[in-house]
């Protein structure tokens, strides 16, 4: 490019920080100006999206009044267990446990939600930048301020300042130096966990999948699970898995402020030194990762097959129903969108089937059943916009909104039904009380096909935004992550009180053990799920063929 | 929901007379998008058996009329028959004559090629023998084989076009409405699908196109509408509306908007 056709200031020096006026401009960006631009894309994108989506708007103010509740309430307990109990070493050994726990709990809700949500902010995505001069580091800064500058960043970091109200003396200054390295622990870490499932997810290569689980696996369970062994072994077993905790890699910075006011300055030091070596290690792996990211082209569409291979097409009823069921089942195992749920549903159940078994309480395996029965219709709550305006081409033909209805919880039913099956029975064999099955099944059955009645019509209604592939970089889905987790509750809460009979029900055969009230739990649990899943149906396939061409057009405006 | 359409495939109709009945007539057409006027009182009549084209410059409103008229995009105001079927009253009904290749939409792309096109075939009600059947035919028709089994999403521009049109074809409509049918199409396939388009309404079925196209238009279409800034310019059989000069010759005239430099200095190769 000629230089010196443009006049002006001198591009790189003169960015101020705000970098403004810079369009005409040529040569590089400064890095300040650059990280500035980035931000003010994001927030650029992340206003117009609101503004043009009211709803959208709403899910992200409610989401926020939680988040603040919360951390209100984090903040309040923070400064009680400050006051409470004077210096005395137990009151010290309660505060340091307490820290210990919340800051796991807290760094691990971080690299949980990217897993589970796949609704997740990604802006400034560096597959869909890689077509821009821009370097890794520059990315990976933007992203980390982006996470630090929207709602859940700020409450966390306000929460991790808070923790120095816990402490008296040295120890504050201690708490307030630590919560830096510890809210970037958080953020960097769900970075690199949103990045590790996506190219997991997207890869065509089965091999680097299992070991991008395996390493997860490795790095979020091995250190936990190992503390607990080895606490179970202590005297005071949850003290002691505690005591162990404190120096696994994702707990051990909010671990020093405790160390230094029990009077152990050098194993503080340690734990800092340790703390800043996961950071560093976990900003290390995600650079590694975004570089691998940039390297492949876009979201791998799935292998192809021999002319005349129709996929679940061949056995379908040859109906539009069985058409878009067919669909449907085809998507859950060719679009990483779906196929992030069969990736981490089986996780989540062995984990908790896993801990049931290691903490000696069953009734963690016993409701892990339920739990994902109600789980997994929530993948269909986006099921709208994860078709994007292809859903056009079943506009075009006179297939009717219960046709669409019946297609796509057929599809969800196929593979959540047989799986919570399946988990139930494994759940309960693993404690040895398999005499349960029937108000398990029941409570499973009423959650399952309610979920699936509550989605029929809230699908319907809502149009959330999600990620698309190979789309406009700049179309955002900004503010994506806290709508589909917003309306994830929603559903949750809905589909919990439209069960409440057959949960009830359940709930009060496994406390009294009665044989009957099990057989009954479960004949209740079908007919009310069966009975919410009808009237579901009905209602969002009315909503459907009403709401149809402006369903279109807001997949239009969202998307594409 | 009854199984078969009131109509039949490729329904028997008369050539394209001055008097045809209308395969699809718009009346008053009207569409804003917050204060933008997109479409602005379109009128139009495409008579049973022709081949019409619609052509017009970027934002003319093209698309806009073209999912007004197939039931995709609902109008603020006016009518849209097909074959006497109102679309907006009972669009099941007017949605199984109508083949529709939409622009700037996406396909649902993680299904092979073949895989859409049954899909969509079983989705207008044909059995799964049918579709199956039609869906190799349409293949074969299209070049499309040797990428029977490959996901949509590994196509090019060009073959999606391609797919979609199949997609549109597949429950042999009585009116095809194709936005845009032959962007990012090779010239072979080009025209191997004109050959198709041109068959269909020989047949007695109806087409109807938007393209950039003036030349395509004027050598394939035998009716065709010029619209602009949302309402028709000129409408009728092509020979009409061109008079004396070219197609593209007339439209420039009507549209307007020839400018007469070579861009700005810094466009100029050195």
């Amino acid at each position: 490019m000629a230089a010196g056709q443009l006049t002006g200031p001198g591009p790189a020096a003169a960015s101020g920080p705000g970098g403004p006026g810079e369009r005409g401009a040529t040569g590089p960006l400064s890095e300040r100006a650059t990280l500035a631009l980035l931000l003010r894309l994001r927030f650029q994108v992340l206003r117009n999206t609101l503004r043009a989506n009211v709803l959208q708007l709403v899910l992200v103010i409610l989401g926020g009044v939680q988040g603040s509740i919360v951390a209100v309430l984090a903040i309040v307990g923070l400064v009680a267990l400050g006051l409470l109990g004077g210096d005395t070493a137990g009151a010290l050994e309660t505060r340091q446990r307490t820290i210990v726990v919340g800051g796991l709990v807290l760094t691990l809700g971080w690299m949980i939600v990217p897993l589970i949500t796949s609704g997740v902010e990604n802006t400034l995505d560096p597959r869909r930048l890689a077509r821009f001069p821009l370097r890794v580091g520059t990315l990976l800064r933007a992203q980390v301020l982006v996470g630090l500058t929207w709602i859940p960043g700020i409450l966390t970091a306000l929460v991790a300042l808070a923790t120095a109200a816990v402490w008296r003396g040295p120890a504050v200054a201690v708490a307030l130096l630590c919560a830096v390295p510890g809210v970037l622990i958080c953020v960097v870490g769900s970075r690199l966990a949103a990045s590790l499932i996506s190219t997991a997810i997207a890869s065509r290569r089965i091999g680097l999948r299992v070991a991008v689980a395996v390493v997860a696996l490795a790095v979020l369970v091995l250190p936990i699970g190992g503390a607990i062994v080895i606490g179970m072994r202590a005297p005071e077993p949850v003290g002691g898995a505690v005591d162990a905790l404190a120096w696994s890699p994702l707990a051990v910075i909010w671990t020093a402020p405790g160390l230094v006011a029990e009077g152990r300055p050098a194993s503080a030091v340690l734990a800092i030194a340790l703390g800043l070596i996961v950071l560093a290690v976990l900003v290390l792996a995600w650079r590694a990762s975004v570089i691998a990211t940039t390297r492949t082209t876009g979201d791998a569409g799935g292998r192809s097959v021999a002319a005349g291979r129709l996929g679940p097409l061949r056995w379908m009823p040859a109906t539009p129903a069985g058409a878009i069921a067919a669909r449907s089942l085809a998507y859950w195992f060719r679009d990483t969108r779906y196929t992030r749920q069969l990736v981490v549903v089986p996780l989540m159940p062995a984990l908790l089937i896993l801990w049931a078994r290691i903490i000696d309480q069953p009734a963690l395996a016993i409701g892990v059943a339920p739990l994902v029965a109600g789980l997994l219709p929530l993948t269909m709550f986006a099921g709208l916009s994860y078709d994007g305006t292809a859903f056009a081409g079943q506009l075009m033909s006179p297939a009717t909104g219960r046709d669409d209805r019946v297609g796509r919880t057929a599809a969800i039913a196929l593979i959540a039904g047989p799986a919570t099956l399946v988990i139930a029975l494994v759940g309960l064999g693993v404690v040895g009380r398999v005499d349960l099955l029937p108000p398990v099944l029941g409570m499973s059955a009423a959650v399952l096909l309610g979920a699936l009645g509550v989605i029929a019509v809230s699908s319907a209604l809502v149009v959330v935004p999600v990620p698309r592939t190979g789309r406009n970089p700049f179309a955002g889905s900004a503010g994506a992550g806290m709508t589909s987790i917003v309306g994830s509750y929603a559903v949750t809460g809905i589909t919990g009180l439209l069960a409440l009979p057959a949960l009830g029900l359940g709930i009060a055969a496994i406390i009294i053990g009665a044989g009957w009230l099990g057989w009954l739990a479960l004949a209740v649990g079908v007919i009310e799920g069966v009975a919410l899943l009808i009237v579901g149906v009905r209602m969002g396939g009315g909503l459907l063929d009403r709401r149809g061409p402006e369903i279109l057009a807001r997949l239009r405006s969202t998307g594409a | 929901m009854p199984a078969e359409s009131p109509t039949g495939p490729a329904g028997p109709a008369g050539p394209a007379g001055p008097d045809a009945p209308l395969a699809l007539e718009l009346r008053g057409l009207r569409k804003s998008f917050g204060a933008q006027v997109a479409v602005d009182g379109i009128d139009l009549a495409v008579p049973a058996g022709s081949f019409f084209g619609l052509v017009g410059p970027n934002g003319a409103g093209k698309t806009t009329t073209l999912s007004m008229a197939t039931g995709l995009l609902r109008p603020d105001a006016g009518a849209v028959r097909v074959h006497g079927l109102d679309v907006w009253a009972d669009p099941l009904a007017a949605k199984r004559v109508i083949g529709n290749l939409a622009d700037g939409v996406e396909l649902f792309d993680r299904l092979t090629g073949e895989q859409l096109i049954v899909y969509t075939g079983m989705l207008f009600g044909l059995d799964r023998a049918t579709a199956a059947g039609r869906a190799s035919d349409l293949l074969d028709l299209l070049d499309l084989t040797t990428s029977a089994g490959s996901p949509v999403s590994d196509y090019s521009a060009g073959m999606r076009k391609k797919i979609g049109l199949a997609a549109a074809l597949v429950h042999s409509p009585r009116l095809l409405v194709l936005d845009e049918p032959f962007e990012s199409v090779d010239p072979v396939s080009a025209a191997n699908i004109r050959d198709i388009l041109t068959g269909f309404a020989r047949s007695g079925g109806t087409v109807v196109v938007s393209s950039h196209s003036m030349d395509l238009v004027q050598r394939m279409c035998d009716h065709v509408a010029i619209v602009a800034g949302g309402r028709v310019l000129a409408a009728g059989s092509v020979d009409e509306v061109r008079g004396p000069g070219t197609l593209e010759d007339r439209f420039l005239q009507l549209v307007g908007g020839r400018r007469h430099d070579e861009g700005p200095e810094w466009l100029r190769g050195s």
